[in-house]
């Protein structure tokens, strides 16, 4: 904090404390440099003290203790006599069943667990990508022989019908 | 002879040890009873500060008196040099214990609308004197809600000074805190107040 309001002040017509460093002063994180100055200056200077006093009233005003029936109060206080009634369970009651239940939930997951697959092999990929190709081949093969090789019953007839006319046309060019 | 005789002493011994243990215990429930009475609104008012929530203060209320009776009860529990500054710390914990359990509670951020009327309710002061007053405690419910920028600690460091007018040094004891973290803590919750504190102390200035 400047110590220039100290100055300025001193003839009553300067610079005031800032509200911002009367805060930070009153919570105490203002530093010791900061809070000397204002209490030099509040020695000089009515409003600022005026303020300053102000500071307390108001976070009194503010802080007004919260606001409860009387009943309610009673309430609670009967709801802790019956609390320090109540046996507290033992520490041991609690942890020794959660950690029985969380040890044997662990070996039955362990015992229990489905046996893993055999992890597949790179190669086993890679021969199916041959097998594979050499499966297109063989099939493109078979359709290709199939091609060639198949004619259906039905176009003998037909062919029969070529094979005269071509027979015929060969007979009418020895003619010739 | 001797038989006969300690028979019928020994229990009658017995019975008053064990009326006067239970007149000590009466006795000693009966000043702890007062006690609680005394300090049950201040502690009740702190855990709501810290929670925001009327119903986790309530619980959190009961969980401080029966931390504070069952440490009492403890044969080695020495003597406390300051009551009241015992069970703020013993408050103060439980309320950091439940916040950090809430952190797990997502769905649980921040307090409802109808949750904030409540505690809006709650912090006005009950019978505002004048104007200045009336603001005061109108900029303090605003300065309440907006406890929940804080983190816990800046929360804790705050409510014990603002609240109950502690020093950094009694805040630091409290916590159990050395008073530089303390004055870092609360030098950032000023930081982040620093519009509410302005108009609660600039606010209708004279």
């Amino acid at each position: 904090m400047s110590t220039e309001y100290n100055k300025a002040n001193s003839n009553n017509g300067g610079i005031h404390v800032p509200a911002a460093a009367m805060v930070d002063a009153f919570y105490g994180v203002a530093d010791d440099r900061a809070v000397a100055a204002l209490h030099a200056h509040l020695a000089e200077c009515q409003a600022c003290s005026e303020r300053w006093e102000g500071l307390a009233e108001k976070r009194s005003a503010s802080a007004s203790p919260v606001e409860v029936s009387p009943e309610f109060l009673a309430a609670q206080r009967r709801a802790i006599y019956a609390r320090i009634e109540r046996p507290q369970p033992e520490v041991w009651r609690v942890w020794v069943p959660v950690a029985t239940a969380a040890i044997a939930l662990t070996a039955a997951v362990v015992t229990f667990r489905p046996a893993a697959e055999p992890p597949r092999q790179e190669t086993v990929i890679v021969s199916t990508a041959v097998n594979t190709a050499e499966n297109d081949a063989q099939l493109f093969s078979d359709v290709y022989l199939l091609e060639q090789s198949y004619e259906p019953s039905a176009t003998a007839p037909i062919q029969a019908l070529f094979l005269e006319e071509s027979g015929r046309n060969d007979a009418v060019e020895e003619r010739n | 002879m001797m038989g006969l005789m300690a028979e019928p002493l020994f229990p009658s011994q017995a019975e008053a040890m064990k009326a006067e243990a239970g007149r000590v215990e009466a006795e000693w429930m009966h000043d702890f009873g007062a006690w609680m009475t005394a300090e049950q609104r201040r502690i009740y008012g702190l855990c709501q500060r810290m929670l925001q929530d009327p119903d986790e203060a309530n619980s959190a209320t009961q969980d401080v008196f029966l931390k504070a009776y069952q440490a009492l009860q403890k044969e080695d529990a020495k003597t406390l040099d300051d009551p009241g500054r015992w069970l703020s710390r013993i408050a103060v914990n439980t309320c950091l214990d439940r916040l950090r359990s809430r952190k797990w509670q997502f769905w649980r951020r921040r307090p409802q609308p109808a949750d904030e009327a409540v505690i809006l309710g709650m912090a006005r002061s009950k019978a505002p004197e004048g104007e200045q007053q009336l603001l005061a405690s109108e900029i303090g419910s605003r300065l309440q809600l907006a406890l929940s920028r804080l983190s816990d600690r800046q929360r804790a460091v705050f409510t014990l000074r603002h609240y109950d007018e502690m020093s950094l040094e009694e805040i630091g004891e409290t916590l159990g805190l050395d008073v530089g973290t303390v004055k870092a803590h609360m030098f950032r919750a000023v930081g982040k107040l620093r519009k509410e504190l302005k108009d609660l102390y600039e606010g209708g200035q004279r």
